[in-house]
């Protein structure tokens, strides 16, 4: 069944972890040796090796689909490995589930999470590991001992909530909070802080920092580099799968990681952009949504112009661009686009008059996951005459546009027919841009087109953003990475509980300023 | 980078196969070596003949798992039908040829209605389409025996049974033929249609779907109108074959066969996966299966508790598949 392709030719070489720097001399907890992982004869990890010494942050870097995830999932047992073994305490354990290796000390928090919505938070923490005498539950001391854990934590959690009420930010908190109740000798974590704020993220390095002081090694995957020079302490980078090279995470640069990463050199990160603003596209004036998330606000893009909108997550920043394209129910206030007033906003008219939206959740709202990658760049496209004719597909056509689509979004590989799901975030990404110029556009809105998705995927994101400004076309451009929505835009609107606090243009458009703004001025 | 073994490519090329073809001429091969009787020509002509019926059941039930759905009523809208094609026939005794096309229309419409009740009931109302689908189960089958008073309907006219049931063209008896103009019908649909595309979207990812520009409620409707059109044909079908409008005609082994076949063809119960050929493969399977223990003389009861094995067995083995090749793992 294993089959042979070029990968395992190179298997082997350039793949030793051990002569790295760092907290030198500190005892090797946790190794992975010679990992391997082929999924019908692709190999998603190749040879792979990571060793993880007791009281050291340990940073995976690499693009999407390097094999990080796969990786972690061996580590914690929710995977078996092709070959190879992972090693704790020089003794190589046999796991054949997450519960194994939960035994052994070894705990993840993933990006996707693993609760329970309609329980509490208390009954997740406790999710496997109920205290409970001759099978009932002792309800109360499990309430004592969750409420303890999350003050200890430093979490700001109600343990009776229900999961399904909490954001997204509070959800990592229980997973983390869960994870850490185990009492894990080895910590997983899997980009924890991308949906947190500021301050919550906060929280969590000082977590991590008594973890690290009680021992614990943490294997910790982020795309942030900022983050990796703050918390790591070594830096391995992963690539098609293998083991590329370990790096002092405090003297490693941002150019060296991210060369190292995409195994080519990259020159400024954010392109050049000339902006040459024209008509207002879309005007927004004094908008509220029913369920008061947004109100009184008003702003205007226009063509050949990319507008942020910037804030903390939760401060309804994404809610005014899903206002927009009529996915919140309005309360007031009007919305013009292309001189003419949206009354009842529906994305299927929006579409067809020229205005598309990229939603953040890719997932959920975003794409057909178990359909082709043909059927989803085409999808929103497929009411216009070249691609169909009273009702009959014209498929021949749209094989050819899934094709250049494909090339011209830089969706690699290349496989037009596969199921979409089978890609990695960034090229999911890329699918629902391509999905959504598809057909003649005026103004596209973006609702975190880079979240989750690697440095290079990133890279082609914004230059495929600046080419369409640079056609005419208008962006609203809505994101939580605040240099970003800096560099990428030619006035940012800084919304604060739900409302606009602030613009920002020209000598103003800086972090600091845009900072000062998220969080008022008290 | 992308150079593929064979193996990889077998399986790219049979992935959408299945193993349902397999399953069916092993199954084929076993009943033959079992009871010599089974490979006569009569049988297959029989098998095929009575595979029509399940055929029509399984894809009005398919287009409704792919949206993500399932129609429980298709069996008793098959009994509204029946009964309601009979009443109208036997209203305009004075002229066959206006009752017959009377009866085969209100037959057919009869179908399409419970279809649009169901497809309201789930597009507009936001009914689950299990508690919708069970209510019309109970309404139409309560209609039906109101409406016949419990009794069958004989004594319709005989061209009715000659036209859609008995003869045959150049030897090809007409449910067979009736059967493939809608498999034809809606393979063109799924596949060729901006329709089809959408069911096919809808079932995916509702949302998604919805986000990019496609009225997910009409299609919704669309495609349990479509079924029901489809269940009131077959409803007309199986109506001639017995010559008489029966309350009795659907039965609840109906729904849990269609939803068999679609689910031993590969169809998604989660939606938005599945195709025409596997789903006629699969009501094709089912109509084996019992033909087959039928020859073989196996108890009746007992078959009723292997078709439920079997779609247990079905969906089982489709989870491990899925677990072994390391899919939907995420």
């Amino acid at each position: 069944m294993l089959a042979e392709t070029e990968h395992s030719v190179l298997a082997g070489d350039g793949a030793d972890a051990s002569n790295s720097t760092g907290t030198a001399g500190a005892k090797c907890l946790l190794q992975a040796r010679n990992l391997s992982k082929s999924y019908s004869g692709f190999l998603a990890l190749n040879n792979m090796n990571l060793d993880l010494r007791a009281g050291e942050v340990h940073v995976l870097f690499g693009e999407n689909g390097a094999g990080k995830s796969t990786l972690i999932s061996i580590i914690c047992g929710a995977l078996a490995p092709t070959a190879g073994d992972v090693v704790l305490d020089g003794n190589v354990l046999q796991m054949s589930s997450v519960k194994d290796a939960r035994d052994q000390g070894i705990a993840a928090v993933f990006q996707e999470f693993s609760l329970a919505p309609e329980l509490t938070v208390e009954e997740n923490m406790f999710l496997g590991a109920e205290v409970a005498q001759s099978g009932w539950l002792k309800k109360s001391r499990m309430r004592h001992a969750a409420t303890q854990a999350l003050a200890e934590l430093g979490f700001k959690l109600d343990p009776g909530a229900i999961v399904a009420h909490l954001s997204r930010a509070e959800c990592q908190m229980v997973e983390i909070a869960k994870a850490v109740m185990t009492d894990p000798r080895v910590l997983i974590l899997d980009e924890p802080t991308a949906s947190l704020t500021e301050a919550e993220t906060n929280v969590l390095f000082a977590l991590i920092e008594r973890l690290k002081a009680k021992g614990v090694g943490m294997i910790y995957i982020s795309h942030r580099i900022d983050e990796i020079r703050k918390i790591g302490d070594r830096v391995t980078v992963m690539r098609d799968g293998q083991y590329i090279e370990t790096l002092d995470a405090r003297t490693a640069t941002k150019t060296e990681l991210v060369e190292s990463m995409t195994g080519r050199s990259f020159g400024d990160f954010y392109p050049k952009l000339n902006f040459r603003p024209g008509d207002p596209v879309l005007s927004i004036d004094g908008l509220a949504t029913l369920d008061g998330r947004v109100s009184d606000v008003s702003l205007n893009v226009r063509a050949g112009e990319i507008v942020g909108l910037a804030g903390l997550v939760g401060c309804g920043k994404s809610e005014i661009g899903r206002a927009c394209f009529g996915l919140e129910a309005l309360a007031s206030g009007e919305i013009h686009f292309a001189g003419e007033r949206l009354r009842h906003p529906q994305p299927r008219h929006l579409i067809q008059k020229g205005m598309n939206f990229v939603p953040s959740d890719r997932m959920r709202e975003g794409l057909l996951m178990g359909r082709s990658t043909r059927e989803n760049l085409s999808l929103s496209a497929l009411f216009q005459k070249e691609f169909s004719n009273r009702g009959f597909l014209r498929r021949k056509r749209e094989v050819k546009f899934a094709n250049e689509m494909g090339e011209r979004i830089g969706v690699r590989p290349l496989r037009i027919e596969g199921a979409v799901s089978d890609y990695s975030g960034g090229n999911k990404q890329k699918v629902m841009l391509g999905r959504a110029i598809a057909s003649p556009l005026r103004l596209l809105i973006l609702d975190e087109p880079t979240i989750g998705i690697d440095v290079g995927a990133k890279a082609e994101v914004y230059a495929l953003l600046s080419e369409l400004v640079q056609d005419g076309m208008a962006v609203l451009l809505i994101s939580s990475d605040l240099p970003e929505v800096l560099s990428m835009s030619n006035r940012v609107y800084v919304v604060r509980q739900g409302h606009i606090a602030d613009e920002l243009v020209a000598e103003r458009k800086t972090e600091d300023v845009a900072l000062k703004s998220f969080f008022g001025q008290e | 980078m992308t150079q593929k073994t064979l193996p990889q490519k077998l399986g790219a090329h049979l992935e959408p196969v299945g193993a349902i073809p397999v399953i069916v001429v092993l199954f084929i091969i076993f009943f033959g070596i079992l009871e010599p009787r089974f490979l006569s020509g009569d049988n297959i002509f029989n098998l095929s003949r009575q595979s029509s019926y399940l055929i029509l059941a399984c894809l009005a039930q398919f287009l409704i798992l792919l949206t993500g759905g399932i129609d429980l009523s298709v069996g008793s809208a098959i009994s509204l039908a029946s009964v309601v094609c009979a009443t109208v026939m036997k209203s305009f005794p004075e002229a066959e040829g206006a009752a017959v096309s009377l009866g085969v229309l209100a037959g057919i419409g009869t179908g399409g209605l419970v279809g649009l009740a169901n497809g309201i009931g789930v597009a507009y109302f936001n009914v689950t389409p299990f508690v919708m689908t069970l209510g019309s189960l109970s309404m139409a089958l309560g209609l039906a025996l109101y409406i016949s008073g419990g009794y069958s309907i004989a004594g319709l006219p005989s061209g009715f049974g000659d036209v859609f049931s008995y003869a045959d063209v150049g030897g090809v008896p007409v449910p067979i033929i009736y059967a493939a103009l809608v498999i034809i019908a809606v393979y063109l649909l799924l596949t060729w249609t901006q329709a089809g595309r959408y069911i096919y979207a809808i079932g995916s990812n509702v949302q998604a779907a919805r986000l990019s520009g496609i009225p997910t409620k009409q299609y919704l409707l669309f495609a349990y109108v479509a079924a029901g059109l489809i269940v009131g044909f077959a409803a007309v079908l199986m109506t001639a074959r017995t010559e008489s409008g029966e309350a009795s005609l659907g039965g609840s082994d109906l729904v849990l066969k269609s939803v068999a076949g679609c689910i031993i063809g590969g169809v998604a119960l989660t939606g938005g996966k599945g195709f025409v050929r596997n789903v006629v493969l699969g009501a094709f399977f089912i109509t084996l299966l019992s033909n087959g223990m039928n020859l073989l003389r196996v108890n009746s009861y007992l078959q009723t508790f292997i078709i439920g094995a079997v779609l247990v067995l079905a969906i089982a083995l489709d989870q491990l598949r899925e677990k072994m090749t390391g899919r939907k793992t995420v």
